[in-house]
């Protein structure tokens, strides 16, 4: 019966996190004063992209257009899995647990350049490459700043790496790791400072400027729950994951979650956001040695400080 | 219902998925389908390769073909004239061709008609055309606007066209054989790892046997990468170089 339960219940904690996700960004733009309206402006949101009409344009390709969201969705739901909640709380425990993270992020943006490209419109167009582009800059800070926490522990699996941070977090000696990984992450999660690939004021919403309705809603939640999942993960590696005294596992891990996705946002309001050679700039010739160099270090220390071994 | 007919089930299904979208990749006249497909074929092998309990071959399969595909799709899109497909699907439709997708623009068959001399159309000439095109790739030419084409013009045509070559009976006839061929093998080879326990931490392994055994290789595989690299970097800027920058007082002159 776990085969049915556990998707289940992975992806009920997925929309809840999602919909706290939506209540930080309506927080942070409202103000901490405006907390009813905040709670309830996400739903509302939801149920009138609900009820929109859900257009496909003329000339779509009209398979990919369909689908996309929904390749979106699955490969979110797939990388969920790998989240340790608990001591014992993990959908899908394999040894190779953040690598499996990882490599699953990439389909999501076959996604994005499916729904950008499918729409035969030349905002559209513009969107496939910008999403491709990010694809390949952001694929090796991201790696290279999750290998420290991976050399510290010596293994792959998210369960292990927590368990190996019981005495001290990786932030506290891995501070720049920390710091790539969190810009590789909103570059993922095509968040502000890094979402030219969907600009609604150059491209006019980029990728999703053709979806409306009840698929425009499944992209949301996708591009959400992602960003929670990036998160969530950032915990998992530098912030102890579900480690904490007196309250029990998962709380903590949801309140580590939180806070971080709440810190995260709130810095990157204060930048603007990045041309698509800016960016691709900042991946090859800013986070690239900055991740050698934190490997070096990580390496050095590992050697030399034995933490949790 | 038993492990072992979920496995069954899950097998088949992928199997067939890789199947199905690999015939998909030929069959579809978009090039971004096509790219698409590959890659949707490449997941279910993946798949395939956790049911075999061989998770980080799984997990390596992903990686490299997502990418990889998607960096060639997008270099179609660039590159390519119609990467979408949308004029040759025109082409189908306007010339009502038979058969599933880029199949149906196939090879003419027969030896090609003789070459016009001008004036020669006579009567007679015409409905020798008629019949011939008919014959050429069977198909119906009647309603087109380029109806006014000789039956040379329209060989030639349908040759620059065509989506496969001459070749294609032979070509299908050697894949089966082949299959056949890997078939019997598959049958007649005694295996002798299936009995034994899969590895539990293949990654640590792997990473043994590369810094080990198979180091000369994967040391000479980094350097032919830094190679590559090295000369992808001196091609761009060579090419860079060649270029001339307007002057900037043009340009600030131009401005309102």
């Amino acid at each position: 019966m776990s085969v049915f339960i556990t998707p289940l219940f992975v992806v009920c904690v997925l929309l809840v996190g999602t919909y706290f996700i939506a209540v930080i960004e309506q927080l942070l733009r409202l103000g901490l004063r405006s907390i009813g309206i905040a709670l309830t402006l996400p739903l509302a949101n939801a149920i009138r992209l609900l009820y929109q009409e859900d257009l496909t344009p003329r000339g779509a390709d009209f398979f990919l257009f369909r689908s996309a969201p929904f390749i979106a969705l699955a490969v979110v739901s797939l990388v969920a899995l790998v989240i340790p909640l608990g001591p014992t709380l993990i959908a899908f425990n394999p040894s190779i647990g953040l690598f499996y993270f990882i490599v699953l992020l990439s389909p999501f943006v076959v996604a994005i350049t499916n729904a950008a490209w499918s729409q035969n419109s030349k905002e559209g167009l513009f969107a496939t490459f910008r999403a491709a582009a990010y694809l390949i800059s952001y694929e090796v800070p991201i790696g290279f700043a999750a290998i420290g926490p991976v050399m510290a522990t010596q293994s792959l699996s998210t369960q292990r790496i927590v368990e190996v941070q019981a005495g001290l977090w990786f932030v506290v000696w891995q501070p720049l790791g920390l710091a790539i990984y969190l810009i590789a992450a909103l570059f993922v999660s095509f968040r502000h400072p890094f979402d030219s690939a969907l600009a609604g004021s150059e491209l006019e919403g980029g990728a999703f400027a053709e979806y409306s309705g009840g698929r425009l809603l499944l992209f949301k939640i996708a591009l959400a729950a992602l960003f929670l999942l990036l998160m969530a993960m950032g915990v998992v590696l530098f912030f102890g994951g579900w480690q904490g005294p007196v309250l029990p596992g998962p709380l903590w891990f949801a309140l580590k979650t939180f806070a971080l996705s709440a810190l995260v946002l709130w810095l990157a309001h204060f930048f603007p956001r990045l041309r698509h050679d800016q960016m691709l700039t900042l991946s090859w010739k800013i986070l690239l040695p900055a991740s050698l160099l934190n490997i070096t270090l990580v390496g050095i220390l590992t050697l030399t400080i034995p933490v949790g071994r | 219902m038993s492990s072992g007919l979920i496995e069954w089930l899950i097998f088949l299904s992928l199997a067939m998925i890789a199947i199905v979208t690999a015939a998909g990749m030929i069959i579809t006249m978009s090039m971004y389908r096509a790219g698409l497909a590959l890659m949707a074929s490449f997941v279910a092998l993946a798949g395939l390769f956790i049911l075999l309990n061989a998770d980080l071959l799984a997990a390596i399969q992903v990686m490299m073909n997502v990418g990889g595909m998607l960096v060639m799709v997008l270099f179609m899109v660039m590159m390519m004239m119609d990467p979408g497909g949308e004029m040759m699907w025109g082409m189908k439709r306007d010339m009502h061709m038979r058969g599933p997708g880029a199949l149906s623009m196939h090879m003419p068959s027969g030896p090609p008609p003789p070459e016009e001399q001008e004036g020669q159309l006579d009567a007679g000439a015409m409905s020798d055309m008629d019949v011939q095109e008919t014959e050429v790739g069977g198909h119906d030419m009647s309603d087109m606007e380029m109806g006014s084409m000789t039956p040379r013009q329209n060989y030639t045509m349908m040759v620059d066209m065509a989506m496969s070559t001459a070749q294609l009976p032979w070509a299908i006839v050697l894949g089966v054989v082949s299959a056949l061929l890997l078939v019997i093998l598959l049958i007649l080879t005694p295996w002798p790892l299936a009995g034994i326990a899969p590895t539990q931490d293949a990654s640590r392994v792997v990473g043994e046997l590369l810094l080990s055994r198979y180091m000369i290789a994967f040391e000479g595989a980094a350097l032919l990468i830094l190679a590559g690299i090295a000369g992808a970097v001196l091609l761009a800027k060579r090419e860079r170089s060649r270029v001339q920058t307007p002057p900037e007082t043009k340009q600030r002159g131009e401005q309102p």
